[in-house]
């Protein structure tokens, strides 16, 4: 009988041991880390687990807090990236009143076709806006003018035209009237001038306006 | 049954129509017609068509606006289209509709500039050559 009390006994025991164990294990599976494992009382093999145990809850506590730090790094990194984007679409196609019913386009970089429909759209928008008749687009700053590019350049004028709008193309490098002339784009329709000082008098003269010397008096 | 007919204005010389709704093909041949009717009537110089109102071009109208602009053009009406909307000016171009032939202006006081410049340039070559 006193043999068996003591079984009962060692069973509760392990019962208790296990249970306590096994709390610790459940709250930290469940992401909260603040839990101890209780101090041993006697040298045991749950002894030995417990120390196991507590060393591999310091081990997640320091992987957690790295981990978290690395993310409020990567979230900054994010928001950084999102602002120079921002920045960069507002870039993109900016359209300047140089005169009264002139616009000058300066078009800085590569041209994707994303980039080609905000550039058509914002160029259209500022001419109803600013009731323009003449529209510069100034490319010397785009480096690869390939088919797809000049035909949504070519199309914008089309329909900057349809506005009332007369576009003039300034800035073609030699690189880049090379490459269109050697693609076969038929520019035949578009007005083009050397650079941006070329494209304002062109505007000038279309308009019938004249840029003379100042008279000075004597 | 009776569609809707849209007016079509004169000044001086000069038939002005406004569209102001969406038009159907129906309407828009109806206008077509009246537009013609009234060109032969009053032996206009000038037309000037806006579109100001207008921010829904399908390919029918598209080619419909092409199409009056030429048959105008035949009669010794020169077309100007005023107010084209940026939306529908990407439309027409994604369509291939060019327009060809046909000035356009920005709004109605350009247009009717741009209308009086052409047909005084026009009568002043008929009279001299």
């Amino acid at each position: 009988m006193a043999k068996k009390t003591d079984l009962d006994q060692y069973k509760e025991f392990v019962k208790e041991r296990l249970k306590s164990l096994l709390d610790v294990v459940q709250s930290v599976s469940s992401g909260d880390f603040s839990v101890r494992v209780e101090p041993p009382e006697a040298e045991d093999e749950f002894t030995a687990l417990s120390i196991e145990l507590e060393r591999m809850i310091d081990d997640l506590i320091e992987a957690n807090s790295v981990s978290e730090e690395r993310m409020a790094k990567l979230q900054e990194v994010i928001e950084e990236k999102e602002r120079l984007f921002k920045t960069v679409r507002e870039l993109s196609s900016p359209v300047i009143q140089v005169w009264e019913n002139v616009l000058v386009m300066p078009l800085v970089g590569a041209i994707d076709s994303a980039r080609a429909m905000r550039i058509t759209e914002d160029l259209l928008t500022g001419i109803t806006k600013n009731q323009a008749e003449i529209v510069i687009i100034d490319i010397t700053g785009v480096p690869v003018v390939d088919t797809s590019v000049a035909n949504h350049l070519i199309r914008t004028i089309k329909a900057a035209a349809l506005l009332g709008a007369k576009c003039v193309v300034v800035g073609i490098s030699s690189e880049v009237a090379q490459s269109l002339i050697s693609l076969g784009v038929d520019l035949s329709g578009v007005v083009t001038r050397s650079n941006l000082q070329a494209g304002i008098r062109y505007a000038m003269e279309m308009m019938g306006l004249e840029v003379v010397p100042k008279k000075r008096e004597k | 049954m009776e569609v809707a007919r849209i007016p079509i204005l004169q000044i001086e010389n000069y038939l002005v129509a406004s569209i102001q709704t969406a038009l159907h093909d129906k309407a828009a041949i109806q206008f077509r017609d009246d537009l013609l009717e009234r060109i032969y009537a009053t032996k206009a110089r000038g037309l000037i068509l806006d579109l100001t109102a207008v921010d829904v071009v399908d390919s029918f109208l598209a080619r419909l606006t092409g199409d009056i602009a030429e048959m105008a053009g035949l009669m010794g009406t020169t077309v100007v289209i005023t107010g084209l909307q940026p939306e529908v000016a990407i439309t027409l171009v994604e369509l291939g509709v060019e327009l060809r032939g046909v000035t356009t202006a920005l709004n109605l006081e350009k247009g009717i500039a741009a209308l009086r410049k052409m047909v005084e340039k026009e009568s002043s070559n008929g009279t001299t050559g």
